[in-house]
């Protein structure tokens, strides 16, 4: 019988969905709740967990980095492994990547002081959006319109007291038909593709902020701006977000605890069956 | 099976509990919002405790 461990801090609906899935099935699906649970870093940690699965689900990007190097480093076999939580977790890093890769990607502009900021934003233009490097469900991405705008954000900013604060990450405002593309893929398959719309007025689209979804068919030339992404970061479950602009698509966010219960909506079960088969598949390699 | 329920600390109200309620899992108070963590579920019992605040590493 294959055995896993899902390592979870807040259990969402989609560990619940995995969970249950596997109680149906002959795996032997163990719960690793990390906020409980103390690692003793010793020399008996090395190789200590033999080449056990671990599906990582940590809703914080900081447990799920720090909590998979001390699985990765007792010999636990993670997914995903902690280079991709390191670069899906990080904007720059992600955005870097995706350079390196010959991967389109909104123009960004990065800079490290206010002033420098205000600097970027008159050589990428206006409107633009302001993004945090870490974080998620559109939380302190903000449009803005003019250098007004982006005075007040910084000064509010400032104030924060916020993680990677000195780091000033802005991009273009894709002009975007009111969606964006979310493609999860699993291995080395695309399991769903959906768009998510905006919810409302808002430029943001997504699920969390209520975006409705659809699904999403896509030309074999997108397929394959996935699979290169995927190829690029190593990850084997992954939720890849990308914007339309014109007739090309652009990648926007790599997501390695991927949320699906919107793109669940379109695609039912095969989400969650697809990630089991794939972690059964890999316990019998 | 009999519905489980636990008592909201903030407002006394009534917060239902799935009968496969797990540690970790969320639980809203439907009267005044206050969101919850289950710490612990031993023999039936189920032992909560308030939500940790969304911080701006949370999300995918």
């Amino acid at each position: 019988m294959v055995s896993f461990s899902l390592v979870y801090d807040i259990l969402r609906w989609e560990e619940k969905e995995i969970i249950n899935e596997a109680k149906k099935r002959e795996i032997n699906l163990n719960t690793l709740e990390i906020k409980n649970v103390n690692f003793k870093l010793d020399k008996n940690v090395e190789k200590s967990l033999k080449e056990e699965i671990f599906l990582q689900r940590c809703t914080s990007s900081t447990r799920r980095l720090f909590s998979t190097a001390i699985l990765e480093y007792a010999g636990g076999q993670v997914i995903n492994n902690f280079q991709t939580n390191l670069i899906s977790s990080n904007k720059l890093l992600t955005n870097i990547i995706l350079l390196k890769n010959r991967i389109p990607a909104p123009l960004s502009y990065v800079s490290f002081s206010e002033d420098s900021c205000i600097k970027s934003s008159e050589m990428l233009g206006f409107p633009l959006v302001f993004k945090p490097i870490v974080g998620s469900w559109g939380r302190f991405v903000h449009k803005i319109r003019d250098q007004y705008e982006l005075k007040n954000i910084l000064e509010y900013r400032s104030f924060l007291n916020s993680m990677y604060k000195e780091v000033f990450y802005i991009q273009e405002y894709v002009e975007k038909p009111c969606r964006d593309i979310r493609c999860i893929v699993v291995g080395d398959e695309i399991v769903a593709t959906i768009y998510r719309y905006q919810a409302n007025d808002d430029f943001r689209t997504n699920v969390a902020l209520g975006g409705k979804v659809e699904e999403a068919r896509l030309s074999d030339g997108q397929k394959e701006i996935f699979f290169k992404v995927k190829e690029a970061i190593g990850g084997e479950i992954l939720g890849i977000d990308a914007m339309e602009k014109k007739d090309q698509i652009l990648i926007n966010e790599i997501n390695s605890s991927v949320e699906f219960g919107g793109a669940a909506k379109v695609a039912g079960k095969k989400i969650v069956e697809s990630i089991l088969n794939y972690i059964v598949k890999k316990g019998k390699r | 099976m009999e519905t489980k329920y636990i008592s909201c600390i903030e407002c006394k109200g009534n917060i239902e509990v799935p009968d496969d309620a797990m540690v970790g899992e969320l639980l809203e108070c439907p009267d005044c919002g206050k969101i919850y963590e289950i710490k612990e579920v031993k023999n039936g019992k189920i032992d909560y405790k308030e939500a940790e605040a969304i911080s701006e590493d949370w999300g995918e």
